[in-house]
């Protein structure tokens, strides 16, 4: 029999992914921590190990290390869940030598057991008798609605617990909010980063992805926010501030099975500055967001006049037509009364927060900004649109 | 199923990275550039880490020529846009030290009194050459993808 070891601090998730794995035959062991599972991987020998890559004491990235530095386990597949907002971490997990990184977002206990499947081949070894229970025994069609079924248990189940979960984010946020000292803003920063981080494993094997996402992608600026205070300010508070808001939304309108999947959106980013236009794409990119761009407020326009948009990113000092200008002109347009605007500025004192809103802005950005939190911007504009369309 | 964890206790507990204590202001022992930005807005791969510091080097190298120009005619407002736009751009890649000479270029062209932005022009150019050789080496010490950054 194939032996697997789940290295998973999240419980739940745990539990969910070695129950399956074990219905399908597989001698499945689990450790909460690093530290933990380098001690059991000794003694249980698995053929496999399943790691996240955001764990408490030793992180992922030094367990795979330290697996890669024993003779004995220096060729054993790892596969790692990781979050895909989390960029560097999935470099350095690649390069410590991690076999496969799938992403917890859309990892379905269907999807790791085919995974593990290719991996490491089937649990029973052939030629072995099959006994009732152990895969391949089963109808294809029977072992998937079971899955289905499965899943929609967990996705109920994990509705019901949002509100407390919101109740939650929310109290914690206010104390954020208020802190006054760093220590005390990052220990609830820690709060809702443990948080954020149980939502984004459970919602995604329930199957709810765009929450899933949100979570996500929250989670990777609670993280760097976590590990560069500097980068507490006024901008990102109030991303963090609005992520927690729009997760209350979703949590009432984005659990229904259809919707589960990020809605293709068209973005506009208008920037003269090359290496800021890059920089804004690139946030895009790690949602998977596709945009287009251009460098000159009138092509901008034109694009505009002639094309439905579902969100803009307008840099404020152009020269030619200020983002401001080039805002007023396009609520003119039949098309983007209701656009969703964001300015991405350096200039954030309170006389241009006060401008970009006279101009008919939605939002904006302080220079430069997190990669991460443009991306949680991003999708915060992009999914409320699509599950509340303007009227 | 129980979806997160009632209290503190509960093991399920994501890791803890250590905060690190910044300085308000970038001191002279302060890297010239914060290279895990670099890194990230490249995804470690070497050919687009050049191809990006790159172009980096020649629209800022421009740019200051065009400060130096600007100062000279005293034409406070071209230096204002100049050193915007430069600071936009350097301040996206991380370039923690030269950022707050481009800003106070900026502020006194927005004043219209540009009193000693020659001066600190010339601080700018010096630290753009410090940027260039610290990239330099760091690009060329780089063999695989990510090593940059490290």
């Amino acid at each position: 029999m194939k032996k697997i070891l789940i290295i998973e601090d999240d419980q739940i998730v745990s539990n969910v992914y070695r129950n399956k794995l074990a219905v399908e035959g597989y001698q499945v062991e689990a450790a909460l921590d690093g530290e933990a599972g380098l001690k059991l991987m000794r003694s249980f020998q698995p053929d496999a190990i399943v790691l996240d890559l955001m764990l408490p004491k030793m992180s992922g990235v030094d367990v795979i290390k330290e697996i890669r530095g024993e003779a004995d386990f220096a060729k054993l597949p790892i596969i790692v869940f990781s979050n895909t907002y989390l960029t560097n971490l999935i470099q350095d997990a690649w390069k410590a030598g991690a076999t496969k990184c799938v992403s917890k977002i859309n990892c379905s206990p269907k999807d790791l057991l085919e995974l593990m499947r290719r991996t490491i081949g089937s649990a029973v070894s052939p030629g072995r008798p099959k006994v009732d229970g152990v895969p391949g025994t089963k109808p294809a069609a029977v072992v998937s609605e079971a899955d289905a079924e499965f899943q929609a248990e967990l996705r109920k189940t994990l509705i019901t617990s949002l509100p407390g979960t919101l109740a939650f984010l929310r109290g914690s946020l206010k104390s954020l909010v208020k802190s006054d000292t760093e220590v005390t803003r990052l220990k609830h920063i820690h709060e809702l980063y443990r948080r954020i981080h149980a939502v984004n494993g459970n919602a995604g094997i329930a199957g709810l992805v765009q929450i899933a996402h949100m979570a996500a992608a929250l989670e990777a600026l609670l993280k760097e926010l976590y590990e560069k205070p500097k980068n507490i300010t006024s901008s990102t508070l109030r991303t963090i501030a609005t992520a927690v808001d729009f997760l209350g939304f979703l949590f009432e309108h984005g659990t229904q099975s259809d919707e589960q999947k990020i809605p293709p959106a068209s973005i506009l980013v208008v920037d003269d500055e090359p290496i800021s236009r890059r920089a804004i794409i690139y946030a895009l990119e790690k949602a998977q967001l596709q945009s287009v761009s251009v460098d000159d407020p009138n092509d901008a326009f034109k694009l505009l006049s002639e094309n439905q948009f579902d969100l803009v990113f307008l840099d404020v000092d152009m020269p030619g037509m200020t983002g401001y200008e080039l805002c007023t002109r396009l609520r003119h347009l039949p098309l983007h009364k209701k656009t969703p605007v964001v300015f991405i500025t350096g200039l954030s004192d309170f006389e241009n927060r006060t401008s970009s809103m006279m101009a008919g802005g939605n939002d904006f950005i302080a220079k430069p900004f997190l990669f991460i939190e443009l991306t949680v911007k991003a999708l915060i504009h992009v999914l409320r649109g699509k599950l509340q369309p303007a009227k | 199923m129980k979806t997160t964890p009632d209290n503190e206790t509960t093991p399920a507990a994501p890791t803890a990275p250590s905060p690190k204590t910044d300085a308000s202001a970038p001191a002279a022992d302060v890297v010239p550039v914060e290279m895990e930005r670099l890194n990230e807005l490249t995804d470690g791969d070497a050919a687009s880490m050049r191809e990006l510091v790159d172009l980096f080097f020649t629209q800022t190298s421009q740019q200051l020529q065009q400060l130096e120009a600007a100062i000279r005619a005293n034409k406070a407002d071209d230096v204002r846009r100049v050193a915007h736009s430069c600071a936009g751009a350097s301040a996206t890649l991380g370039m923690v030290r030269f950022v707050p000479l481009l800003r106070e270029l900026e502020k006194q062209g927005a004043s219209g009194t540009l009193t000693t932005a020659a001066r600190i022009c010339e601080d700018a150019a010096r630290e753009f050459k410090l940027i260039q050789n610290y990239l330099g080496t760091k690009l060329n010490s780089a063999t695989s993808p990510g090593d940059a950054a490290r």
